[in-house]
């Protein structure tokens, strides 16, 4: 079948089973995980990441349609969010929106202190004016000719776009073109002085663009992912990708020198780097790890309203584009946790016993309590404590006879986010000849794009075949 | 890209595993199909079925075909067309 043939397309299967906290620099083949107690800067325990408020709704009765995707700090009190509502001014103490431009959907935003940059991926670039940040106005669009753009950087008086095959697209302010950074997959780009950074696939580049029309090729560095996301404030450079997580690399005078990666729970989508601290837009989470020292080291994450698309952040503020919502988070100065990450759901497998797996991603000693779900179930262990970055695989063996599908396992924990929290332990590891439980998702056909919710159990009567895949 | 079932009471939907919306919708623009995209995102569904522990696979494509009663009568995690074609014509 046709259909079949983009599914062969398979991608290299999300790293998620195997994250971890850290680890080190790509060409040292060295994998040992460090315990960093001697050289993070002293924390008291609590919560380090703080939710200042949100704004927007679910849709569905009425509301608009807003979808941010990428985020970015102006200065102490504003930020901006854009997405399929346009662009809009985010107040960073408690994430309201104060303004809001429904201009053409953006994909990706950057900003100076005057002059903010969109790329909608497809349908050009926009340029504002963003002096008043309660008042931001459209100055420019312009589009940008075939194929599609990515991330997009400003700096000083200049603009670069990652245009894929196009290279990396570099602009005056009133963008018309200065000149081009080769590249033969440009996707996340950064700008600071003279300096440019591009993803070219997997790999990072550095250039000298002092010389606009002939930038020069300082330094290149491998990395463990395609790129997607790149975060530069001219010393450091933190690259987002994807399902294999964060690297971040030092400008050492003209040589990007690796410092290591890290994973997230989710996809790293986006990054931002904030001094001695990088951010990361994940979907499932904002994760947040200190990178002020020899390796990252995560110190932990915020549950986002909806999904954490992107994130930017400035002097220890961040605005989330959250989907629906707008968010604002305050990192707690000197303060860390544990960080519980727990699973949604887990199978009993044919011997009637379910793993259920639990991660410290926190630099403090994770305690967590479990009840053993009535009714016969045994727990391999109802307290257990984990040190930063340990996983644990709880074993529980259900009863003999008939079971419910669906039973939870409910746990709680010291994480001051996550107190209490429950783990699905469902009966069918589905297989031939078992009845597929039932599921709902939300899911989308091209052009259209809109999200529906599409369900199996009304499809009960029909034969249904599901095909898998993923880009990463 | 045409549905080689259309016509028949075959609902065929593609399930995404774990990626952002914006990346699957610009990648099945490209692939050309109007076909459902479900998106699975916390890979609750994905990850719900009966691998053989001896069996190393790789983690995608997986494969489902379900009859009327709702029964799963094929699970596979390979592609291979032929074997889904005769499974889908059986379950009709």
């Amino acid at each position: 079948m046709l259909t079949l043939a983009l599914l062969a397309l398979a991608g290299c299967g999300n790293d998620g089973q195997k994250r971890q906290r850290s680890h080190a620099p790509a060409d040292t083949g060295d994998s040992a995980d460090t315990n960093d107690s001697g050289v993070l800067p002293d924390f008291i325990s609590g919560d380090p990441i703080a939710t200042l408020g949100s704004d927007g709704d679910w849709g569905g009765g009425g509301g608009e349609l807003v979808e941010w995707v990428d985020a970015v700090v102006l200065d102490d009190s504003y930020g901006l969010v854009v997405g399929q509502g346009g662009l809009a001014t985010v107040n960073l103490a408690d994430g309201s929106i104060t303004a809001h431009l429904p201009v053409k959907r953006g994909y990706r935003v950057a900003a100076t202190g005057e002059r903010a940059i969109v790329g909608t991926r497809s349908q050009g670039l926009m340029l504002f004016a963003i002096s008043d940040p309660a008042a931001p106005s459209m100055l420019i669009d312009h589009p940008l000719g075939m194929g599609y753009h990515e991330d997009v950087a400003i700096d000083g008086d200049r603009v670069l776009v990652g245009w894929q095959e196009n290279g990396g697209l570099l602009l005056d302010l009133d963008l018309n073109e200065l000149g081009r950074l080769p590249a033969t997959s440009a996707v996340g780009v950064g700008l600071f002085g003279d300096r440019a950074v591009l993803t070219d696939g997997a790999e990072l580049v550095l250039f000298d663009i002092s010389d606009e029309a002939v930038p020069v090729e300082l330094s290149r560095a491998p990395l463990p992912g395609e790129g997607r996301d790149v975060s530069f404030d001219g010393d450091r450079v933190a690259v987002g990708m994807g399902g294999s997580g964060v690297s971040v690399f030092d400008v050492l005078g003209d040589t990007l020198v690796d410092r290591g990666s890290f994973s997230t729970p989710g996809s790293a989508l986006s990054v931002s780097v904030d001094g001695d601290w990088v951010w990361v837009g994940a979907w499932e989470v904002t994760a947040l790890a200190w990178i002020g020292g020899e390796e990252p080291v995560v110190i932990g994450h915020e549950s986002p309203v909806a999904s954490a698309m992107a994130v930017g952040a400035r002097d220890g503020r961040a605005v989330v584009a959250d989907w629906f919502f707008s968010t604002a988070l305050q990192r707690a100065e000197g303060v860390a946790g544990p960080e519980i990450v727990a699973q949604e759901s887990a199978w009993f497998d044919a011997g009637e016993t379910a793993g259920v797996r639990f991660e410290n991603d926190g630099i403090f000693d994770l305690d967590v309590t479990v009840d053993a779900p009535g009714g016969g179930y045994a727990v391999e262990a109802t307290a257990f404590t984990l040190a930063p970055g340990e996983v644990e695989t709880l074993l529980v063996t259900a009863p003999t006879g008939e079971i419910p599908d669906v039973i939870d396992l409910n746990w709680h924990s010291n994480d001051p986010d996550e107190s209490d929290g429950r783990t699905r332990l469902r009966r069918s590891n589905q297989g031939v000849g078992t009845t597929h439980d039932d599921f709902s998702l939300q899911g989308f056909t091209w052009p259209d794009g809109a999200l529906d919710t599409y369900a199996l159990s009304e499809q009960r009567g029909s034969v249904v075949f599901l095909a898998y895949f993923a880009l990463y | 890209m045409a549905d080689p079932f259309e016509g028949e009471d075959v609902v065929t939907w593609l399930v995404n595993v774990g990626d952002d919306y914006d990346s699957a919708y610009t990648f099945i623009g490209e692939a050309g199909t109007t076909l459902p995209v479900l998106l699975d995102t916390d890979q609750a569904v994905y990850s719900s079925y009966e691998r053989d522990p001896e069996e190393a696979y790789a983690p995608f494509p997986v494969q489902v075909v379900i009859d009327r009663d709702g029964v799963i009568t094929y699970l596979a995690f390979q592609y291979d067309a032929e074997a889904v074609r005769a499974a889908i014509e059986a379950a009709l």
